[in-house]
């Protein structure tokens, strides 16, 4: 005999969706928080305190008193200071610019890859490195947004919304940034790249025309540079036409195709210096705290050079 | 056709040279590389294109090549059809003969038979040969034996599972009547006894062709049971069997009560030269009467069984006289006559009547005694009124005795009647033939046995009804009354030979005999009896009693101790209660021959014959290895974590046995409420009425707190029904017509408290009208044969209105009113009606789904459901809303 049995708990359609998505949420916060706390992590032996410009300019936050020479705004003399001697001194305000950090995490479907459980995806290792990015930027109190969306900010509160923008899968997955960067802007870019260069050639180029700086973070999973396997494999494209190569013996073609890897990742770095950005490549196993202190200090030396965010 | 190697033969050996292929399978293998992984890598495009170092594929690793070979090897031997201990050919391509023999000594060899012929059965299947079966005992419907073809071999199988050995005694004679079809080698599965003229019937089989016996081995040749003389502290039976048997066969024969329990049982060891080997058993007093039959441990069949009647029972018997046999005379004394006939089958105790009375016997008796003391005579009087019988002899004393007779059955005249001595002219008289409405009827008299003198009765009105014996002159001597319980019998002449001579004859014996077993029941002996003794129990083959078929006829108490057993009668106990004889195989056959089938017969034994396909065993093992092939790839191309993916269901393929699909289901069904449907033969309704009901689950999930896991579709005559409280029943005229088991499926639900709606779904049960539409008429021809009690149109105040929601019928209330029908009155089952007839077809209702929204086609909607809601809940629930404690709430709901 049939029988067609209803699902014990049956619940109207309506009501099962919306529990798979709060149940998808409830994971998704859960695996941002995870993440947080990575970046939190990460962050923690390069934060010490604020990080200012020790340097005269026209913010907001205050920074010494000055003598006044001719020349100067009268509005900007501080007559309580002055008052306490009998010269005259002007509150000179600390410089910032009105440049913002943007960044940018690619969504290609390849970046959903992991070789191993023990490692992160590089998607996950790209989300990291921008909050924990994100953290030391709110810490300095610069302003953070992300890339394609106009909002920005310097408080706890840009932070959230550049969290939930990565967490946000709605978003349609590209491979390489838009072609849109706003104006005084400081890029960071984190993804696998593996765009042919051609592609990425012209993006790049397009960017860096119309933002003041770059910072491009290649992630990739050590497999994908070493090719660790053995034996008989077909290997899977995983983006949409899901391309596949039959190796008859991986271990015969290893040498070669390590070549082929590294050699891309060369031109990349070309091409980031040529649009006078700087590049650095993550592999998935190496701890997020060397990469951060790595993009921090070329941030820093850059800083106290040009006294701007790196050109 | 067979090629022989050793123990094992082939049946397709040609198949065998597909094992010439396996070097090229080898080589195709090992060239062939294995599959590949498959890893998805983002990297991926960097690959194309790669000219490799070198061309060097992985190989498969050796052992697989070798685990693949040997299960090609294995499938193809197997498909060769191997065959274990072949037995040779069956000559020819001609139909062969069965016979297999089922009388009664069959039933101890009846399994080796049945398997033996069964794998002839099979042979004879497997080389395409036709069957013939023959049996040799008559059966019970037609007197003949049965025999049955030409058979396929799958419809000889099923007959031959299908026989039973029988109670009785094979008939030669018969089956060789019955030896017309064409068949040509006949094999013959018997059980080694020879059972009257077995040369016989093998001329008649080698007429037609070759004939091969088969005989069991010595340790299993049937046994038999006899019936020894009782001796004084119990029972005696003893254990013949043929002179073949192995010595020292260990027997066990058990004394067994009437209900069935062992009251003693011995163990004895047979050996060949000792036969027949007795047995005593020792039986208390007190159990004695209990003992009802005799048996021989294990499947000894009726051969094997003694059933004891009331004549082996021995009774005490009261002989009032002095105690002491002393002045006992021989040949003179009526004490002496009557203790040598009556100590053969019976317990004779002489005393005072006190001192009979205290022992409790079953018969009394007075030789010739006129007067006793009045306490002696009163205790006998209310002895013999709780149900004793007193058998009173006359003589002198009492033909002189003036005053009046007491306990006598008929009024006596004083002074005797002599037919013998000067003063008469009359010879001494005959006895005439009992009639049969007599207890004595079929004892034979001796024509010399004559009655010289007599103690005259009154000739009453009712004289003829007490006489249970007469002289040829109609002058009644032993005539017999009632006494409330009890019965007085009284012989009008003594118990020596003074007045007659019947103490001299064998009916004397079996007179006495016949009265002692009447003294069980002793009304019972006056009832009229037409002299058939009605069959009470009967064995069958296997030794077991049961009740008598309607083809076992009555046997004529005269003819009894004649018969043998056959088909209408077969052995068992016959008569009524009171006076039950037994009928056994060795109240005839006394002894076990071992059956000589004559030369040109080949002797052989059960047992070294079989042949064993291997087939299906090589395939089985070829099947663990393909399992195990798959493991090991998985485990080698994916590892061992996804093992675990797969695990589950290769160890449901490894040991896939053959489920029990029904009990699993039962189990499904027996674990939570299902709604249920009765499957109409419409598809398209069928599925109407699954999504009706489903959405009627969905309604009563989210409205109530029943839960129904889910809804099945039954069918009447083959799914449990037990475990559904409301089978919903959708009449279509193509609804299949109803088969008895189905009905009787239906009716047993019905009885222990099942719910059935029926639905007509045609709208026809108006107000009062009643068209007769197809379906109405389908479902009065399945109700026909269904027990429906009688049902009254559903009123307002019936709980199913308010079972859950409060219905208003006919103020849009779900359903028209007086369109459904329920039981009136229903007693128990918590007032469940267990049938509802309707008419508005609900199954298209309810699937037709809810209706978003408020309007008043969404409220109409609604209210389907609110009936089905109803529905259910009171075929759950039952009366409970029915209780006073819920009638002002609901009144007062109702706005009364």
């Amino acid at each position: 005999m049939e029988k067609n049995k209803t699902k014990k708990d049956r619940i109207p359609a309506s009501a099962g969706m919306a529990l798979s998505l709060r149940r998808h949420a409830e994971d998704s916060a859960a695996h941002l928080a995870s993440l947080m706390v990575e970046a939190e992590k990460a962050v923690v032996g390069i934060l010490h305190g604020e990080h200012r410009q020790r340097k005269s300019g026209s913010g907001e936050r205050f920074w010494q008193f000055r003598e006044y020479h001719p020349g100067d705004r009268p509005q900007d003399i501080d007559w309580r200071q002055s008052g306490k001697t009998d010269r005259v001194f002007i509150r000179q305000k600390e410089w910032q610019t009105n440049q913002s950090a943007f960044f940018w995490c690619s969504r290609a479907k390849g970046m959903d890859f992991r070789s191993d459980d023990n490692l992160p995806t590089k998607a996950d290792a790209a989300k990291i490195i921008t909050l924990a990015l994100g953290l030391l930027m709110t810490h300095s109190g610069e302003e953070i947004g992300m890339l394609g969306s106009t909002r920005k900010g310097r408080s706890e509160a840009a932070l959230q919304a550049i969290a939930e923008n990565l967490m946000d899968e709605t978003i349609p997955g590209e491979a390489l940034p838009g072609d849109k960067a706003p104006r005084h802007s400081a890029l960071f870019l984190a993804g696998d790249f593996l765009s042919p260069p051609g592609d990425i050639q012209p993006v790049f180029k397009n960017l860096s025309a119309q933002s003041d700086s770059g910072f491009v973070i290649q992630i990739l999973d050590p497999a994908e540079i070493e090719l660790p396997y053995d034996g008989r494999v077909v290997f899977e494209e995983p983006s949409h036409d899901k391309q596949r190569e039959l190796v008859n013996n991986v271990s015969s073609i290893r040498a070669e195709y390590r070549h082929r890897v590294a050699a891309h990742i060369a031109a990349v770095k070309k091409t980031c210096l040529d649009c006078e950005w700087h590049h650095v490549l993550h592999p998935t196993n190496r701890d997020i705290k060397n990469t951060l202190l790595e993009i921090w200090t070329t941030l820093s030396l850059h800083t106290q050079r040009a006294g701007t965010l790196p050109r | 056709m067979m090629g022989l190697l050793g123990n094992f033969a082939f049946i397709n050996p040609m198949i065998l040279w597909g094992l010439a292929a396996l070097p090229a399978i080898w080589f195709l293998l090992r060239i062939t590389p294995p599959a590949p992984k498959l890893i998805v890598l983002p990297t991926t495009r960097f690959l194309a294109d790669l000219i490799p170092e070198k061309q060097t594929s992985s190989h498969t690793p050796w052992w697989i090549l070798l685990l693949r070979l040997l299960i090609a090897a294995l499938v193809i031997i197997a498909l060769a059809r191997p065959v274990y201990n072949p037995t040779e050919g069956l000559a020819g391509s001609g139909p062969l003969r069965i016979v297999i023999d089922n009388g009664w000594p069959s039933a101890s060899v009846w399994d080796t038979e049945i398997r033996a012929a069964l794998d002839l059965t099979a042979q004879a299947g497997r080389e395409n040969h036709e069957v013939y079966i023959l049996t040799t005992a008559p059966t019970q419907a037609s007197g003949k034996p049965f025999a049955a073809g030409p058979l396929a071999a799958g419809q000889a199988e099923a007959i031959i599972k299908g026989l039973e050995p029988q109670a009785w005694p094979a008939d030669y004679n018969e089956s060789s009547a019955l030896v017309t079809d064409p068949s040509e080698e006949t094999f013959w599965f018997a059980h080694g006894i020879d059972e009257g003229k077995v040369a016989e019937l093998t001329a008649a089989l080698e007429k037609k062709g070759d004939v091969t016996y088969y005989a069991p081995p010595p340790e299993q040749l049937p046994l038999l049971l006899l019936k020894e003389d009782t001796i004084e502290t119990g029972f005696q039976v003893s254990v013949t069997a043929p002179d073949k048997i192995t010595p020292g066969r260990p027997v066990n024969v058990q004394a067994l009560s009437s209900d069935g329990a062992v009251l003693d049982q011995k163990s004895i060891t047979l050996d060949p030269g000792t036969l027949p080997v007795k047995i005593k058993f020792e039986i208390p007093e007190t159990v004695r009467g209990d003992v009802g039959s005799f048996r021989i441990g294990g499947q000894s069949g009726a051969g094997g069984v003694v059933l004891l009647d009331e004549s082996s029972k021995k009774k005490l018997v009261g002989l009032v006289g002095p105690s002491d046999d002393e002045d006992t005379k021989p040949f003179i004394d009526a004490r002496y006559y009557l203790k040598r006939a009556v100590e053969p089958f019976a317990e004779l105790f002489q005393g005072n009547v006190g001192e009979i009375l205290k022992h409790s016997p079953a018969v009394i008796i007075l030789p010739d005694i006129a007067a006793m003391p009045a306490d002696d005579l009163n205790a006998l009087e209310t002895w013999v009124k709780n149900g004793g019988l007193l058998l009173r002899f006359a003589g002198p004393v009492m033909a002189k005795n003036q005053g009046e007779a007491f306990l006598v059955p008929v009024p006596l005249r004083l002074g005797g009647r002599s037919m013998d001595g000067s003063l008469t002219w009359e010879e001494p008289a005959k006895l005439t033939e009992f009639s049969s409405s007599s207890p004595f009827y079929g004892i034979e008299i001796h024509e010399d046995i004559a009655v010289r003198q007599q103690i005259l009765a009154q000739p009453t009105a009712d004289i003829d009804e007490r006489t249970w014996a007469k002289l040829e002159d109609g002058t009644p001597l032993i005539t017999a009354a009632p006494l409330d319980k009890g019965l007085l019998v009284m012989i009008h002449t003594t118990a020596s030979p003074d007045w007659s001579d019947l103490p001299l004859s064998g009916a004397f014996v079996e007179i006495l005999q016949r009265i002692v077993g009447i003294s069980a029941n002793p009304q019972v002996a006056l009832e009229k009896s037409d002299g058939f003794l009605q069959p009470v129990w009967v064995l069958d083959g296997f030794g077991a009693l049961k009740k008598p078929p309607a083809t076992v006829a009555p046997v004529s108490a005269a003819d009894f101790a004649k018969i043998l057993p056959s088909p209408e009668h077969p052995p068992g106990l016959y008569g009524r209660e009171g006076f039950q004889q037994s009928l056994n195989i060795s109240d005839h056959i006394k002894n076990l021959k071992i059956a000589e089938p004559g030369i040109g017969v080949s002797v052989r034994g059960y047992g070294t014959d079989y042949e064993r396909d291997l087939m299906p065993f090589l395939l089985y093992a070829a099947l663990v290895l393909v399992l195990a092939d798959w493991i090991l790839i998985t485990v080698l191309m994916s590892g061992f974590r996804a093992m675990t993916k797969f695990s589950s269901v290769a160890l449901v393929l490894f040991f896939a046995l053959p489920a029990h699909a029904q009990s699993v289901k039962d189990i499904e069904y027996a674990d939570g409420f299902y709604l249920a449907f009765i499957k109409s033969g419409d598809p398209s309704l069928d599925t109407t009425s699954l999504k009706g009901l489903e959405n009627l689950a969905d309604t009563l999930h989210a409205r109530t707190s029943i839960e129904p896991a889910g809804v099945a579709a039954l069918d009447p005559e083959y799914d449990q029904l037990v475990f559904f409280p409301l089978i919903y029943w959708p009449i279509s005229s193509a609804q299949p017509m109803l088969s008895d088991k189905a009905i009787k499926n239906m009716q047993n639900y019905l009885d222990h408290g099942g719910t059935i709606l029926f639905d007509t779904r045609d709208r026809s049960y108006g107000a009062g009208t009643f068209s007769g539409t197809t379906n109405t008429n389908t479902l009065r021809l399945i109700t026909s044969s269904l027990n429906i009690p009688p049902l009254e149109p559903l009123a307002e105040e019936h709980v199913l209105n308010r079972s859950f929601y409060l219905l208003n019928p006919g103020h849009g209330g779900g359903y028209d009113p007086g369109t459904i029908w329920v039981e009136t009155a229903v007693s128990g089952r918590d007032g469940v009606s267990s049938v509802l007839i309707g008419s508005h077809d609900w199954a298209s209702m309810w699937a037709a789904g809810e209706r978003p929204g408020y309007g008043a086609a969404a409220r109409v909607q609604d209210l389907e459901y609110r009936f089905g809601v109803n529905l259910v809940m009171y075929a759950l629930t039952g009366n409970y809303k029915a209780d006073q404690v819920h009638i002002p709430h609901i009144l007062e709901r109702l706005g009364q």
